[in-house]
């Protein structure tokens, strides 16, 4: 009894100390508008350099409509955007959303964006919470 | 005596061990991801004769089409004879890819500037006339400074357009998928070159060039 005391403390202790837990970071968030400033498309870069998976479950802009996870598959030349509810982010990986391929989908601007402004977009994760990411609007 | 301090010495040692262990296993980060470099999309030299997009041969005569430009002129097949043109297919609501190809056109619009309307002709056709009234695309033609034909008609002519040029649309709501095909077309009307996705600028603009040289 007395061994399990001497040991299983400083090993429980080492336990909590190292408890699992996603690290999200986000970095270049950027937005670009249509020309004609009713849609744009959000991109950006996720790591995780946590030690536990985290999960994207969901976007949200206050200067548009719509906000959601999409990606462009393109299949034999043919490109089609499919939603994304849920994006796995493992741990010690990075997602890059660009173009033609992950982007956040912003539909229905409030008023149009100007070039150089900065937005902000909330990112829901599974376990990281929201994260707002500062979006600069760009042209490309 | 030296039994008595053998549980703390234990616990001290094994705390020890544990704590290295523990810091090497807990402060161990992945590796931060490495920026992409840049790719480098420049074409490679080519022999004189070849085109960097697929080549048709043989030649593939342009299917005839009449349609209503985004000034409110009917624009025909015919009208793109003793003209090299670039046509591509896009819609202007579209927020990921089309950007894109509007960006390589303005490209290559102000790689050839005053050649643009005169020997070059670059041609967009919509695949979402639903939306993309003339007026629309003139509104999205003067956003972009593109000095483009921007081409629909209503959606049964335009079914028969995007058939004869291979194009699947298929619309979901808002959003259109539909192929990204850009044809390089000689002056005698002739689909000489094919593209897939979106190519760079680069890419345009040397076959345009090796085309105009012939």
């Amino acid at each position: 009894m007395r061994k399990w005391f001497d040991f299983g403390i400083p090993l429980l202790w080492l336990l909590t100390a190292c408890a699992a837990k996603p690290g999200i970071g986000i970095e270049d968030a950027w937005v670009r508008p249509d020309p004609m400033m009713e849609n744009a498309a959000g991109y950006m870069t996720i790591h995780n350099s946590g030690n536990a998976d985290d999960a994207l479950i969901g976007v949200r802009a206050e200067f548009a409509k719509m906000a959601r996870a999409h990606e462009t598959v393109m299949d034999d030349a043919m490109h089609r955007m499919e939603a994304v509810p849920r994006l796995e982010i493992p741990a010690g990986e990075t997602v890059i959303f660009q173009p033609q391929s992950f982007h956040i989908m912003l539909m229905g601007l409030h008023a149009p964006l100007e070039y150089g402004q900065t937005v902000s977009l909330t990112l829901e994760f599974e376990k990281s919470g929201q994260i707002v990411a500062a979006a600069e609007v760009r042209r490309e | 005596m030296m039994l008595r301090f053998r549980p703390i010495v234990n616990t001290v040692l094994v705390v020890l061990f544990l704590m290295a262990v523990g810091a090497i296993f807990c402060l161990r980060r992945p590796a931060q991801p490495e920026h992409l470099d840049a790719v480098d999309l420049t074409p490679s030299p080519m022999p004189d004769d070849l085109f960097v997009g697929d080549e048709m041969v043989p030649p593939v005569p342009l299917a005839e089409f009449d349609l209503m430009n985004h000034t409110g002129e009917r624009v025909s097949n015919a009208d793109l004879h003793s003209k090299t043109t670039l046509l591509s297919f896009a819609y202007t609501s579209c927020p990921d890819t089309c950007p894109v190809m509007f960006g390589r056109f303005l490209g290559v619009q102000e790689e050839f500037g005053v050649a643009i309307g005169a020997d070059v002709e670059l041609v967009f056709i919509t695949v979402d006339p639903e939306v993309d009234t003339p007026e629309r695309l003139q509104r999205h033609a003067e956003a972009l400074d593109g000095k483009w034909y921007f081409l629909t008609e209503e959606l049964a002519v335009m079914q028969k357009v995007w058939e004869d040029f291979r194009v699947y649309v298929e619309k979901e709501g808002a959003l259109v998928g539909h192929s990204n095909v850009t044809y390089l077309i000689d002056d005698l009307g002739l689909i000489r070159v094919r593209y897939s996705g979106l190519p760079p600028t680069s890419i345009f603009v040397a076959d345009l060039q090796k085309l105009l040289e012939e």
